[in-house]
């Protein structure tokens, strides 16, 4: 074997200091309010799973690729927080929208707006700094969206929350932010 | 450590007909999901057994002979079993007196007894038996106590397994009850520690590297059926706190 068993006194022992931790984390829990309860009903949606992944280099302006993607695409992540609330809340200028439509790739691409050829790479947030991108995913069904004031579709807002949540983990600060944009938005649509 | 199959638990089980054990084995763990029809993975070498406490001490010498008989070398003070060929299984015992943990079982063979297992075997259609004629528990049953399971370490894989469960009964309405039922007799602090895990042990898939990197598309199913059971677990939550 290759661990000697544990003695029944020696599980215990283990349960024990499992049963402390849990504790302990329960506390941390409990000293957050609601919020853990919030988060918890917002299991992440991880949006590169959604369909086929496509990330092009961009050759023109992120704004300009939006604004040609702006009838048939839903924006997501870092492009649909933007053009909702005019704020980025990661590092980078990637485009992020769900098509429905791959051939739509082939048009932005011969309108010179993105590279032909795919990027070899499947990371959606880059570690280091990189050009910006069209980072695509190619689905069957385009998922609920609403509407921005300029006409945008863009992920529903409690979605979008599961995709940041998909794409950089729990981050605390991210997820806070975005809910304090909600919040407003709810106060004055 | 060899990995079972379904056959090499089968071949156990034969071999306690007309002794002590026969009957009084549950199997549970991850070699649980042997147990019923279900696509969701074990990811375990070892089996785990349930067997009641007090059977051990009343019967300890006879059920090691038995044990031994059938080809399984004892570890002293454990409650862990190997065979020659690497097969391993350990018991996991259950008290009819008291829902604590506690160590228990003979002079040899001692025992950890786990109070969540003791408050779900006695729930009705807590176990229930494989064609073969094998006592598992039911999936209700493992969906619970491997929400419920507190450890050390590899405490993700017992949730996404419990999910996984969920998912593929999502619609079962007879699951559902059970489920509920036997969730529910724990402490509104320990559903929420296991909730919470569970949470947590979500957001661990979504932080492994596999799926950013590696071969997405057979990663697509498994995080479609792990979401897929987390979203049933909380709505049916809801839908219970709600009524």
């Amino acid at each position: 074997m290759p661990h000697e068993p544990l003695t029944a006194q020696q599980r215990l022992e283990s349960y024990r200091r499992a049963r402390r931790k849990a504790r302990h984390r329960r506390l941390v829990r409990q000293s957050s309010a609601d919020m853990w309860r919030r988060w918890m009903r917002r299991p992440p949606i991880l949006y590169c799973l959604q369909g086929e992944m496509a990330i092009h280099a961009l050759e023109a302006s992120k704004d300009a690729v939006v604004a040609a993607l702006k009838d048939t695409a839903v924006f997501t992540l870092d492009t649909a927080s933007e053009l909702r609330w005019g704020i980025r809340l990661l590092r980078g200028d990637d485009v992020h929208a769900y098509l429905a439509d791959s051939q739509l790739l082939n048009t932005l691409a011969t309108e010179r707006l993105i590279s032909a050829t795919p990027m070899p790479t499947k990371v959606i947030f880059p570690p280091h700094f990189a050009s910006p991108r069209l980072v695509a995913v190619i689905v069957d069904d385009l998922p609920p969206s609403e509407t921005t004031v300029e006409d945008y579709r863009v992920v529903e807002a409690n979605r979008l929350v599961r995709e940041f949540i998909g794409a950089v983990g729990l981050r605390a600060d991210l997820v806070a932010l975005l809910e304090d944009y909600l919040g407003r938005e709810k106060v004055n649509p | 450590m060899r990995r079972a199959t379904w056959e090499d638990i089968l071949r156990f089980f034969d071999s306690l007909h007309g002794t002590v054990l026969e009957g009084k084995l549950v199997l549970a763990g991850s070699s649980g999901l042997f147990g019923f029809k279900t696509a969701v993975q074990p990811y375990t070498e070892d089996v785990d057994l349930i067997i009641e406490e007090g059977l051990v001490r009343d019967k300890e010498e006879e059920l090691l002979e038995v044990l031994s008989k059938a080809g399984f070398r004892h570890f002293p003070e454990t409650a862990t079993f190997l065979d020659a060929a690497g097969h391993a299984f350990d018991l996991i015992s259950y008290s009819t007196e008291s829902m604590e943990e506690a160590v228990g079982g003979g002079r040899l063979l001692r025992v950890m007894v786990f109070g969540d297992i003791s408050r779900v075997i006695h729930q009705p259609d807590a176990v229930q038996r494989t064609p073969e004629g094998v006592v598992a528990l039911s999936p209700a049953a493992f969906a619970v106590v491997k929400l419920m399971t507190v450890r050390e370490t590899k405490s993700a894989k017992d949730k996404l397994q419990a999910l996984g469960v969920i998912a593929e009964h999502g619609e079962d309405f007879a699951f559902r009850q059970r489920f509920l039922a036997m969730f529910s007799t724990f402490e509104t602090d320990r559903r929420e520690d296991a909730l919470s895990d569970t949470y947590a042990a979500v957001l661990t898939l979504t932080e492994d590297p596999l799926y950013r990197e590696g071969e997405i598309s057979d990663y697509r199913e498994y995080m479609d059926q792990i979401s897929r059971g987390y979203e049933t677990l909380q709505q049916w939550l809801e839908d219970r706190d709600a009524s």
